[in-house]
């Protein structure tokens, strides 16, 4: 509460009856004065106006005129205004004054004056004149003598006088009422102060306690309570302060010890400090160990690969080919998990980042699913691709990334699945804005199936379901956790659904900008007839669900009658007849297909096989191994078309390829790949050798190692760019490392180089890049 | 029944007035005048049978049956003189004007007298003279009724030393004139009873007059000394009762019966405004001592 609610209820508490009080009393006693003047006024009339009726009895009867005037005289003051006398003629025997005002003539009495008349400020009483009856006998005994009228007389009063009476009466009233008020007020001001002033020094003295101030002391200057609410608030500012001095030596003594803890702990930051960049140092050195280790190990393995490759190439027997094979699966396994390592060792680092590059996401399944077809064919599993026709056919993001998760989710699929299939299901959606859209890809399998309380740990770091030491699975256990880093790295979401002994279903979802959304020449079967005989029900939906996306009419059939049934009915320009295995059950149908007298045209079959199917090119002109992609499903508009798919692009004319390696083995097998193409190859094993041979030979291109004597791939390249500047020419430079760090690529690219190729590379990458460039 | 009953009454009043010597007094029942004269009467009579009769119930046969007839008041005398009657009669309390308008009406009477109510003028003369002994000039104001005494008081003006200016007034400026020729002599104006002259109207406006102009006025009962005059001879009822019985008890002590003259009261009593005396500078002596000197004055006549 402040001081000026405490002001305003004291006046308004003090005030207002006293206020009442006075309007009151000023009204009544003011009202009753007045009337009491009336009253007064006109009791003087009446009187006045009956003493002067005796009083001018005599004068009357006698008409003696002097007497009247001598009597009237006397009253002729004051209020009296005027007075008139009448005989019982009514004529006008005394005048004076003069009134306009007609008096009526009330039925008075012998003896009785009333107000007759009345006007503005003049008031009339009227009373007769009466001859006053006197018993002059002793024997009179008629009764009460009764007075005889003789005329009768008007007094007029002014009322004036009352009127300046009132007039007075209410002034010197209001005049008390105001001094009285005036009187209150100053008496409640003074009281108010009296009463405020020390509370608002309480006040003050409190508000500046509040502030911290406690060396403030109210004044104990009052009486009685107000003195004891001094003394009280004094006493309490002193507790307070007492009890701060304490708390100040409490928050000393506390800060001390704090500041000694923080002195301890800043120690112990600063040894943690060392300790981490000791860590860091050592973890630093561990990447740059296990990078270079990376790089001194995929060196020579690139090799092993590349020369296990070329030796697959040869002529071998049986049981020689047997061990290269296993001699190829055991390096690839070897570097997979190398690579695996390596890539979890710098998303430990944090150093594993992402990149943003325009590339087609139908592109990129299909390639994996190429190449995990082999695997999956290998088990005879069969591999079916459920793609959405709406994918985007760009998007930007990180193509290896992306890539790296797909083969990691299919790739233990494959190997989690004894028998059955593996499905590769893609579904895309644009999102609200239409700049982006989310792709979702789900990879099931018929596998072993995960237990629930194994699904939260599938993601963890070197786990497998299957932890034991007799564990029936290869593999460093990092696929899914590097997977699921590097979703959350592209800023999407990765789960797993799964039922031991029904299979698993893992999915991620990426959403990526649209750079394109439709492949700019759309190439489609043209309303082609197609009959499609495939006896697996979800490989047979979603071949069917591909033809018909390209636009073809297809006919699906599950058994071999129905498709003698379906020729039968009606022509078709194609014929698939797809196998569920690596086996060729299909020959016997086909051969009746074949001997078949076709009345009209003959439609073209077609035979769907694993990748390490058998097939016979005489009963199928056309050939086509599962999965089958749009782009595959796309040749049945060849005639025929028993595709090389392991041929490498081709060229109008052989090229002129540098190979800067300084591993010979690596430099070998390289030029055994270009060689195979048919190119022209020079070797240099440093970079200065190399440069000096960009500078004096006609090159298409040149392969360049990153890590070589002398100078290394990046400073020739940049010394050669320098050179070339100017000269209108371009020479495609493609960086060779065995290193696929971002650094490394951003450091290529940055340098002048045209694109990168990770060793081991086989052909097909080889051909696919110097077809780009050259 | 009630018949019965009044007849009985009637029968035993008859029976008590036939008795021998008794007197019947005829009043106004409700008047206390007739009571205090009645009483008073009756005291003095005590060997006589007084019987009170009711103006309104005197028969003739009742009134016969007396041995004497006293009426009281102007309306009894009235009365009693349109009856024939074979008993003597007093008329008292009757004005010496009205029984002699009376007595002019029906003739010579010997069977009635009266007793005057009012004071024979020679006493009133007498009593200016004893009251004020210096003043020797009366101004009396006599109306039609009164101016039959004037030679009676020219006699009593000889008979007390004083000359008497006689004044006849005939209306109210008369009145105003007798003031007026009083206070021009030696301010004393005498009135005698008479409507004209001195009423219960006239009577205020010639007592302030006479005060006005310093005139004595000297009048001829109690109420108009109170009312504002000097003073005044009278008679009480009880004394005119008392003058009453004495000619009663003359009347019945003769055989046959026989009444006295008519005659003014014996017994009478003097008012004096004693304040109005001081107003006027008057020393008047004490009321007794004036009684005395107008008793000692007539029985000197």
């Amino acid at each position: 509460m402040n001081s000026g609610g405490i002001r305003k209820n004291l006046l308004l508490l003090t005030l207002t009856p006293s206020l009442a009080l006075l309007v009151l009393l000023f009204g009544y006693f003011s009202y009753q004065q007045i009337n009491l003047l009336q009253s007064a006024l006109h009791e003087r009339g009446i009187t006045v106006a009956r003493y002067l009726a005796a009083a001018a009895e005599f004068g009357v009867v006698t008409g003696n005129m002097q007497q009247l005037r001598t009597v009237t005289q006397s009253v002729l003051e004051g209020d009296v205004h005027g007075l008139h006398i009448y005989d019982m003629d009514e004529r006008l025997l005394l005048a004076h004054g003069e009134v306009s005002v007609k008096p009526f003539s009330p039925h008075l009495g012998n003896d009785q004056a009333a107000l007759c008349g009345e006007k503005e400020h003049l008031l009339v009483f009227c009373t007769p004149i009466n001859v006053t009856p006197l018993p002059v006998s002793d024997y009179q005994t008629s009764g009460p003598l009764e007075p005889v009228r003789i005329g009768r007389l008007e007094v007029t009063l002014s009322t004036e006088r009352l009127l300046y009476k009132r007039d007075v009466l209410v002034g010197r009233s209001a005049g008390i009422a105001l001094f009285v008020l005036f009187l209150a007020l100053a008496l409640t001001r003074r009281i108010e102060h009296k009463i405020t002033r020390p509370l608002e020094a309480l006040i003050e003295t409190v508000e500046r306690v509040s502030h911290g101030d406690l060396n403030s002391q109210v004044p104990e200057d009052e009486s009685g309570e107000l003195q004891t609410l001094q003394r009280g608030v004094n006493a309490m500012i002193e507790a307070l302060s007492q009890h701060h001095d304490e708390m100040e030596d409490r928050v000393a003594s506390a800060t001390m010890r704090l500041r000694e803890a923080l002195e301890k702990l800043e120690q112990k930051n600063r040894d943690l400090d060392i300790q981490r960049q000791r860590a860091e140092s050592a973890s630093m050195a561990k990447s740059q160990f296990l990078a270079s280790m990376s790089h001194e190990i995929r060196t020579p393995l690139s090799g092993m690969v590349g020369m296990l490759g070329l030796l697959n190439r040869e002529t071998l027997s049986d049981s020689q080919q047997d061990y290269v094979h296993h001699l190829l699966e055991a390096a690839n396994a070897l570097r997979l998990l190398i690579d695996e390592i390596l890539d979890f060792s710098r998303i430990e680092a944090g150093k594993l980042s992402i990149v943003n590059q325009a590339f087609s996401p139908l592109g990129i399944v299909e390639d994996v699913s190429v190449m995990l077809a082999p695997s999956a064919h290998h088990k005879e599993l069969e591999l079916i691709l459920d793609i959405d026709p709406a994918i985007p056919y760009k998007v930007n993001g990180d193509p290896l990334r992306f890539r790296q998760v797909l083969i990691n989710l299919m790739g233990n699929a494959i190997k989690f699945t004894s028998e059955g299939n593996v499905l590769l299901r893609v579904r895309s959606q644009m999102l609200p804005d239409e700049a982006r859209a989310e792709l979702l890809f789900e990879v099931s399998d018929t596998g072993i199936g995960i237990a629930p309380e194994k699904l939260q740990l599938i993601f963890e770091s070197f786990t497998q379901v299957d932890g034991g030491t007799t564990r029936r699975f290869e593999g460093s256990g990092l696929g899914m956790t590097i997977s699921r880093e590097l979703v959350k790295l592209m800023g999407g979401d990765i789960g797993v659904e799964s039922e031991p002994g029904k299979g698993s279903r893992f999915w991620f979802s990426l959403s990526w900008p649209v750079l394109q959304l439709e492949q700019p020449i759309r190439h489609t079967l043209g309303g082609k007839r197609v009959l499609l005989y495939e006896s697996h029900s979800l490989s047979c939906e979603t071949i069917e669900s591909s033809l018909k996306s390209l636009g073809a009419m297809v006919k699906s059939v599950d058994d071999e009658l129905a498709v003698l049934t379906a020729i039968e009915r009606q022509p078709f320009d194609d014929i698939l007849l797809c196998e569920n295995s690596s086996a060729f059950t299909q020959q016997a149908l086909a051969e009746q297909l074949h001997r078949r007298d076709w009345s009209g045209q003959k439609p073209c079959l077609c035979h769907v096989t694993f990748i390490n199917g058998q097939s016979s090119s005489e009963l199928f002109p056309c050939h086509i191994s599962k999965p089958l992609l749009p782009s595959r499903l796309l040749r049945l508009t060849q005639s025929e078309s028993r595709a090389t798919e392991l041929q490498v692009s081709t060229f109008n004319r052989p090229l002129t390829i540098l190979v800067a390696e300084d591993n010979a083995i690596n430099a070998k097998v390289i030029t055994h790949l270009l060689h195979a193409a048919g190119h022209r190859v020079m070797h240099a094993d440093n970079g200065r050798a190399a440069l000096d041979v960009m500078r004096h030979e006609e090159l298409d291109g040149v392969l360049m190692d990153m890590r070589m004597p002398e100078m290394d791939g990046l400073t020739v390249t940049r010394l050669w760019r320098e050179e070339e500047q100017g000269s209108g020419r371009h020479l495609p430079i493609i960086a060779l490392t065995a290193n696929d760090s971002k650094d490394d690529r951003n450091a290529c690219l940055a340098v002048g180089m045209d694109d990168f190729l990770i060793k081991p590379m086989d052909g097909t990458q080889l051909g696919v890049v110097l077809g780009r460039y050259c | 029944m009630l018949r019965k009953a009044i007849c009985l009454l009637w029968l035993l009043l008859l029976s008590q007035i036939a008795t021998a010597q008794n007197v019947v007094v005829v009043v106004d029942g409700d008047n206390p005048v007739h009571q205090q004269f009645t009483a008073s009467f009756r005291r003095q009579l005590a060997n006589w049978t007084v019987v009170g009769l009711e103006r309104k119930s005197a028969s003739l046969e009742l009134l016969n049956g007396a041995s004497l007839v006293v009426s009281l008041g102007r309306l009894a005398a009235w009365d009693l003189s349109s009856k024939v009657l074979d008993v003597p009669v007093i008329n008292s309390l009757i004005a010496e004007a009205d029984w002699q308008r009376l007595a002019a009406e029906e003739g010579e009477r010997r069977r009635r007298t009266a007793l005057y109510l009012n004071q024979p003028p020679s006493r009133l003369l007498a009593l200016v003279k004893t009251a004020m002994p210096g003043r020797h000039q009366v101004t009396v104001a006599l109306g039609p009724d009164s101016k039959r005494a004037e030679a009676a008081i020219e006699q009593g003006c000889r008979q007390y030393g004083l000359r008497c200016d006689v004044l006849l007034v005939e209306n109210e400026a008369g009145i105003e004139l007798a003031l007026r020729r009083a206070a021009a002599s030696d301010q004393i104006l005498l009135v005698l009873p008479d409507p004209q002259v001195v009423n219960t109207t006239t009577a205020r406006n010639l007592i302030l007059g006479a005060y006005r102009r310093g005139v004595a006025l000297v009048g001829y009962s109690k109420a108009l000394v109170k009312a504002g005059a000097l003073m005044a001879v009278h008679s009480t009822p009880e004394q005119l009762g008392e003058d009453a019985s004495v000619t009663a008890r003359e009347a019945l002590e003769k055989t046959p019966v026989t009444v006295p003259p008519s005659r003014y009261p014996e017994r009478y009593s003097v008012s004096v405004n004693y304040q109005l005396a001081r107003a006027l500078q008057l020393d008047i002596e004490p009321e007794a001592s004036l009684l005395h000197a107008i008793e000692k004055a007539e029985r000197n006549e």
